[in-house]
Order: C-alpha cells, then structure tokens, then sequence
C-alpha cells in the first residue's frame, strides 16, 4: 500500500516536472523570447499573462481533473476518455487530437532538441569565439543546419546530433521504469536552476541589457488593438496576430490542449489531489518563462548585439532561433564559460527530453492499451512514423517547412484540442461534477471565480481569439498570402504531410475500435453510475 | 531601465514566486 501510495505521488511528481520540463528549457528559453521578440516584447507579454489567467491557469485545472475522471473509468489516452465520457461513437475521433498534436508537436521537436546538444559541443569548443554580431551568428547557425545554396539543408553535424537524440529518446521511451527518468530529472532540473540564475544575473550586469528588458517590460500598448472591418464598419478589436501568438505559446508551455496532462493525470487516485498540482505546474513553468525565459536571450540580444527592438522584431528568425543567436555569446562573458555553457546545453537537452517523452508516453499508451500492441511495438512503429516525417523538416528547413508546421500545431491546434477538450469536460460531466472534480481532495481551495471564468469566460475567449485571428488572417494565411511562390509548393508539402498524418492517426483510432467489438472486449459501465461512485467514495 | 518596465517586472516576477512558493510549501507540508 505504501509502495503504490509513494508510485501515486512520483506520478503527481513526474507530471509537474514533466510539463515544468517543456517550460524550464525549450519552451521557455528558445521559443519564448522568440515570440515576444517577433510579437512586441511588452505587449506579447500582456496578452500572454492575460491569456494564462483567462485560459491557462482554468484549463490546466480542467485537464488535471478531466484525466483524473478518464482514469477512474479505466482509460489513459484521449480518444478513450472522450468515447468513455461520451458514450457516442464519433467522440473517440474527436480523441484522435490526443495522439496527433503531441506527435506532429514531437516530430519536429526532436530536432530543435538536437540543436541544443550540438550546440553544447560548439560551445565547449569555442566555436563562436570572438563573433559579436547577429549577422554572424546567425550564419554560424544556418552552417550549424546545413543551409546553404542549395534546395535540401543537409548537415552532417546536425543528422549526427539528431540520431544522438533519436536514439536516447527511444531507449528512454523503451524503459517501463517511468520513475528511473524522474529520479534523474529530480538531480538535473535544481543544477539547470542555478546555473540559469547565474546566467541571468550575468545578463543582467552587461550594459545595454536594461534595453532588451525596457523592451519586454514596458509594453506599448496600442499594438494589443488593431482597426478590424466588422460588417462594413470600422472598429477597433485584438490584434490577431499578437493574441494567437501569446495563447499558442502560452498552451505550448503549459502542455495543454494536446491531451498529455489527461494521459498523466489519469493514473491518479480519485481522491488525489489536482487543485494545487494544478497551479504547482503552472508557476513552475512561468518562473521557467516569464522570470527565467524572459532575462535570457533578448536582454542578452540588445546588450552584445545593440540592437533595438524594431531590428529586432524585423529579423526573419525561425520559432526557435534568438536563443541560439545569443545565448552561446553569454558564456564568452563569464569565467570557464565554455565549461557552464556545454553543461547548461546538456542540461537543456535534458529538459527537451522530459518533455518529448512526455509527449511519447499518451501515444505509446494507445498503442498498448486500445490497439493492443506490445510496447516495443508500438515504439518501433514510432520510430519509422517519426523517420518519415522528419526528414522532410529537416531537409526543407530553409524552405519554412519547421516554421509552417509549427505555427499550425501551436497557435491552431493546441487551441483548437483546448476547446474541443473543454466542450467534452463541460457536455460530458456538467458544470457541477466537473466543478466537483477540480476541487475534491482539493489541497487548496480554489476560488468559486475560476467556476465562472471556467464555465463562461474561458470558452469565450478562446473563442474570441481564434475567431478574430481566422476572420481576419486565416484565408490568408490558408492560402500563402505574400508567401514568395518558389516557397508555395513546400509548405503545401508541410500541410499536406499534417493532413495526411490526422488521416492515419483516424484509421488507426477506427482500427483499434474495430478490433475491440470483434474481441468483444468488455466495456466499463456507464459513466452515471462510475460518477456516482466517486462521488460516494469521496463523501 | 525605465521605472514603468521595472514595477510591470517587479509585479510579475514577485506574484509567480509567491504562489510558487507558497505551492511547494504546501506541497511539502502534505
């Protein structure tokens, strides 16, 4: 009893350092900064923190329960608990989101993941020894890839990097011991900590760093509004980009409409609580993003670069560059600089991979637990989806192949699993259950406000944002508007390989559907009276 | 560094460090 209580609590453990994972790393020190860089700095930051409060902090609470729901009747992945929680057949295609954003999220993350290894060996090397400028650095980073003159960006610095990656990932993912990696982030995660304060304060005493944070900080906000045409009229509403960008990022580095914190949460106890784990995760990423992530890379920008910040947001960067461009140059300022910096890239590595086995583990565990393949199985079938649709990316790089895909899979799809997860929580349990289900066995009280936020304002929203982006910039984003046309037919390429991809995803869900009714596989009773009985355990 | 920059850093930073806190704290008191 002892043993499953303490595997109970490495599992709340595990899930809180998993999502800090993809937020203390990747997330929040390589695409944050890159975000607010492109999007304003201060009012980016604006509309993240309003979009955190609104949608983040309620939906991180929902998932936490909704999986924890999902785990009392039995499932682990999102295509069962939505058919569990529905009891209709078309809701486990609804499900496939589950499986498609965490793996087309994970494909091309396995190579910017790669790029942080490599680049602790240039570090440790001194590589960028005495380069100064943004120009340079950025040439050293396109040589890094492979990006030349010619149509395909081959390297063989950076395959042998990503076959490095490839291959820890999916050892790790072969590992059942789920607790040997969460023992070893509990080591790694606190020295990443520190080395990233003594980054941070070395930043913080260049001059000219005040700049870059001036400019993060003291947001102009006339560019949160824009004029918008509403039936023939003029008014002024969001601007769209800036708000899609601010939400996208803001559900990257929570993890949230991808379905991965149901997967983990489902292995609870019904009287676990999720209140504080809730907000635990989510303050652990934003002193990832928002304290760490944001005194990085762009106050690092302005004070060895000089920039200002209208260069800075006119420089064609890929989602994941300006950490790249400036963080390598921190440690050329600091004592034994190439040593901290190679072990902080190692560290980062470390950090990517928590996060992409956290965005294995809801596939694997459909494999396993709808379509009934073995784990090896279902890893080696992985491995050969992942191949193929990861060479693309990595050839056609410089064709905006990454860049295309990722801007679908954040700020579309992680906002549309949102939504879609939100309409099954709120259809499927009601308000009061699913009200029930974030505040039992509750550790703190969370307050009756975030009920109403939950049930009205954050549907709302969401809405609003996705709405107002694709009334406004959808078509032409669909349809490459100033897109050069030499470009056209590889991003056509990128959004056809996505369709293709949701179309597999579909017919393995209806596949393993299938087999289930041929095996006659005995399903969990009805979800009233499965309700009914947590709600009797708990009183 | 501006004085509008360094209250709008100061209030951010400050209230994710408190509730951060105050979470581990209650974490551990479990």
């Amino acid at each position: 009893m002892t043993h499953r209580r303490d595997n109970h609590w490495a599992s709340r453990v595990g899930i809180i350092l998993a999502v800090a994972g993809s937020a203390i790393g990747i997330g929040g020190f390589l695409r944050f900064p890159t975000q607010a860089m492109h999007y304003g700095g201060g009012a980016f930051i604006i509309a993240y923190l309003c979009v955190l409060l609104l949608l983040g902090l309620p939906l991180m609470w929902m998932e936490w329960s909704f999986g924890r729901y999902g785990g009392i009747w039995g499932k682990h992945t999102l295509p069962g608990i939505y058919d569990a929680a529905t009891r209709k057949p078309w809701a486990k295609y609804l499900g496939v989101l589950g499986l498609y954003i965490p793996f087309v999220i994970l494909v091309y993350y396995l190579y910017i993941e790669s790029w942080t290894l490599g680049y602790s060996m240039s570090v440790a090397t001194n590589h960028f020894g005495g380069e100064n400028t943004l120009a340079g650095m950025q040439q050293s980073f396109e040589s890094y890839l492979g990006i030349g003159n010619g149509v395909f960006a081959v390297s063989l610095i950076a395959i042998i990097f990503l076959a490095i990656t490839l291959i820890i990932n999916f050892v790790v993912a072969l590992q059942a011991d789920r607790y040997a990696l969460q023992r070893l982030t509990m080591v790694a995660m606190p020295i990443f900590f520190l080395l990233t304060v003594a980054l941070v304060v070395r930043v913080f005493t260049l001059p000219g760093a005040e700049k870059g944070l001036d400019f993060l900080w003291k947001p102009d906000w006339t560019q949160l509004l824009a004029p918008v045409t509403l039936f023939g009229k003029q008014v002024t509403f969001l601007e769209p980009h800036i708000w899609l960008a601010a939400a996208g990022q803001v559900f990257f580095t929570l993890s949230l409409g991808l379905g991965t914190v149901l997967a983990n949460a489902s292995y609870l106890r019904k009287d676990d609580d999720v209140a504080l784990s809730g907000l635990t995760a989510v303050s652990l990423n934003e002193l990832g993003e928002v304290v760490l992530g944001a005194s990085l890379a762009v106050p690092a920008a302005f004070a060895i670069f000089g920039v200002t910040g209208k260069i800075l947001m006119a420089t064609p960067t890929g989602p994941y560059d300006l950490g790249f461009l400036t963080i390598p140059l921190i440690f050329q300022q600091m004592n034994f600089g190439s040593i901290i910096g190679a072990l902080w890239f190692v560290l980062l590595f470390f950090a990517g991979v928590c996060a992409s086995i956290s965005l294995l583990n809801p596939i694997i565990a459909f494999f396993t637990d709808e379509v009934g393949w073995s784990r090896q199985k279902a890893i080696w079938m992985l491995i050969a989806m992942t191949l193929l649709f990861l060479a693309p990316i990595v050839l056609f790089q410089k064709q905006g192949f990454l860049a295309d895909i990722d801007f679908w899979a954040v700020n579309l799809l992680l906002l549309i699993g949102a939504g879609v997860e939100w309409a099954v929580f709120s259809g499927a349990l009601g308000v009061r259950r699913g009200w029930e289900g974030i505040t039992n066995g509750g550790l703190i009280r969370v307050p009756t406000i975030f009920k109403f936020i939950l049930q009205y304002i954050t549907p709302l929203v969401l809405l609003v944002i996705l709405g107002n982006w694709a009334w406004q910039e959808g078509l032409d984003k669909l349809l490459m508007e100033g897109v050069k046309p030499e470009l056209r037919p590889y991003l056509t390429g990128a959004r056809a390989s996505l369709g293709v991809l949701l179309l597999i995803m579909m017919l393995i869900i209806r596949a393993a559907w299938k087999r289930k009714a041929q095996e006659d596989v005995v399903e969990p009773p009805d979800i009233e009276v499965l309700l009914d009985e947590e709600v009797d355990h708990v009183s | 560094m501006s004085h509008e920059a360094l209250t709008m850093m100061s209030v951010t930073w400050g209230l994710t460090l408190v509730i951060l806190i105050y979470c581990l704290w209650r974490l551990e008191k479990r």
